[in-house]
């Protein structure tokens, strides 16, 4: 009997510790504090290069579930249609995550596009994109919804680290969590309406070089990660 | 000397004292993780059956307590201590990266390693079906569920959409949107059904233990045929949705009658169930080998 009451205090103590242990660990330093982290919409130019953010085209709300989420977790998102002169078309959206231990899986293209009654015609294929001299580990889906067929180009910025969704993700996260930072992030995904596919991501590469061209050297960071340092504000 | 009174009082609390001093271990362990539970995941629809199956799961070994207490004592202590440093470490990344998934793996093994530590394997086979139960409750990685809600979301919406074209209404699909007549609806997340599948399955096994069957043919069998039924019960709900909002209007489809649908599943679900259990029965008892 002694010798039971004696494991178990052993046992409890052992609990007890383990949950000592995980609150000592538990990073509560969240990058976005750490840096300044300007609106999505002061970083993103409404006119560079060749395009002009089109007014005529209102963008799709995010669904009720999205804006739910949206409104709990201090995200942004943005979306912008932008045009050129030629009279094409590029849409531009960003989804900003403060806490990315939370991820944001919700505004997965593969996710989120199936949840607005999108069809994924062709799923996640990696694609690095050489823009401006850098290397983007980007992917590209296609989704359909009726007649409109819609090519998506995307990437996922966690901390510095341009990263792909799912376990990447998540290690990215825990590396830095384990370093007891909370890192904050962002989704740049860039689509137009097409049928033509490798039209549509050759302009979309286009659009994004153009873009990354005219972003302040200073926000780069913030929609390239460790990739868009490096430059002093001219 | 004392009297016989405190004698009996001093055994008592002798016999409660280590029970005692692990129930305020497992508190501290596992009261933020079932807090930050509670907060998150339980109140979504991949998830929500967690709760259930955490109070079960506790009544059931509660009921074990005396086959538990008669048991000779065999601990098996470096089984238990290896097990528990295990779900210490899961716990510790688990909870600090918030990894729900770890975490309550962690939990299950503490209470493995408990056993363990207390009554050696003996007492994993008394306590085997609790133990079986609680593994309803960990989380399955989002990945994962994504992986499943969007082709048996589709496929709900397919079948629910024809169905309702059989019976000659006017329905057209698009993915996952519906559209009747003038209105559209859109198939979420929870008519996938995923939740209901997890509820339904650690309900059917509660069922089948309560009901004592000892034919693992009629256990497997009808853990099985669950998971048809639970599809089927989505396919009524989503019908039922868009039959209603095909007569009364958006917004009955959308109010008090979109929550009852929700149980209106769980209902058409466990009568399909105790059914399909009753059929069984019947079925392996002509072939002789159930216990109808």
């Amino acid at each position: 009997m002694k010798a039971e009451a004696l494991r178990a205090a052993v046992f409890a103590l052992v609990m007890v510790a383990a949950a000592a242990m995980a609150v000592v660990a538990t990073p509560h330093i969240y990058m976005a504090d750490q840096h300044a982290r300007e609106k999505l919409a002061d970083i993103v130019p409404p006119a560079f290069g060749d395009w002009e953010v089109d007014r005529s085209v209102i963008p799709v709300p995010p669904s009720p579930d999205l804006q739910q989420v949206l409104d709990a977790t201090f995200d942004e998102t943005l979306a912008l249609t932008y045009r050129n002169r030629a009279g094409q078309r590029v849409m531009l959206s960003l989804a900003y995550g403060r806490n990315q231990h939370k991820g944001m899986n919700t505004h997965r293209p593969e996710v989120c596009y199936p949840a607005q009654g999108f069809r994924v015609v062709q799923g996640s294929v990696p694609v690095q994109l050489r823009v401006d001299g850098r290397e983007i580990a980007a992917t590209r889906v296609v989704a359909e919804l009726g007649p409109r067929h819609e090519p998506i180009t995307y990437w996922l910025v966690v901390g510095e680290h341009i990263t792909h969704f799912g376990y990447a993700h998540r290690a990215v996260a825990i590396g830095y969590g384990l370093r007891g930072i909370i890192p904050d992030g962002v989704l740049v995904r860039v689509s137009s309406i097409d049928r033509d596919q490798a039209a549509a991501f050759a302009l979309q590469e286009r659009f994004i070089g153009d873009l990354l061209a005219a972003v302040r050297p200073l926000h780069l960071p913030r929609l390239l990660g460790a990739a868009g340092q490096g430059q002093d504000e001219p | 000397m004392s009297s016989p009174a405190e004698h009996t009082i001093a055994a008592a609390s002798r016999r409660w004292l280590p029970l005692a001093l692990l129930l305020l271990g497992w508190a501290a362990m596992f009261g933020p993780v079932y807090w930050g539970l509670a907060q998150t995941i339980w109140a979504s629809d991949a998830n929500g059956h967690g709760p259930i199956i955490l109070a079960v799961g506790a009544w059931l070994i509660w009921c074990k307590r005396d086959a538990l207490t008669a048991l000779p004592r065999r601990p098996a202590l470096v089984s238990a201590t290896s097990l528990l440093l295990l779900a210490v470490l899961l716990y510790v990344v688990g909870r600090s990266q918030t990894v729900w998934t770890f975490e309550i793996v962690a939990q299950n093994l503490v209470l493995l390693a408990l056993l363990l530590a207390f009554f050696g394997w003996p007492g994993v086979r008394v306590a085997w079906f609790p133990l079986l139960f609680l593994v309803f409750m960990i989380p399955w990685p989002g990945e994962w569920i994504d992986a499943v809600t969007q082709p048996l979301k589709s496929a709900v919406s397919a079948v629910a959409a024809s169905l309702l074209h059989e019976l000659g209404y006017p329905v057209g699909r698009s993915g996952v949107i519906l559209t009747v007549g003038p209105y559209q609806l859109l198939v979420a997340d929870a008519c996938a059904g995923l939740n209901s599948i997890f509820t339904l399955e650690a309900l059917g096994l509660l069922y089948l233990n309560l009901m004592n069957y000892t034919s693992p043919l009629r256990t497997v069998l009808l853990a099985l045929l669950i998971l048809p039924i639970s599809f089927a019960a989505n396919v009524v709900r989503v019908v039922v949705l868009v039959l209603v909002t095909y007569h009364f209007g958006d917004e009955a489809g959308q109010g008090f009658v979109h929550g009852f649908a929700g149980l209106l599943l769980f209902m058409v679900a466990l009568v399909l169930i105790l059914a399909t259990d009753r059929l069984l029965g019947l079925a392996l008892s002509r072939s002789g080998r159930g216990e109808g």
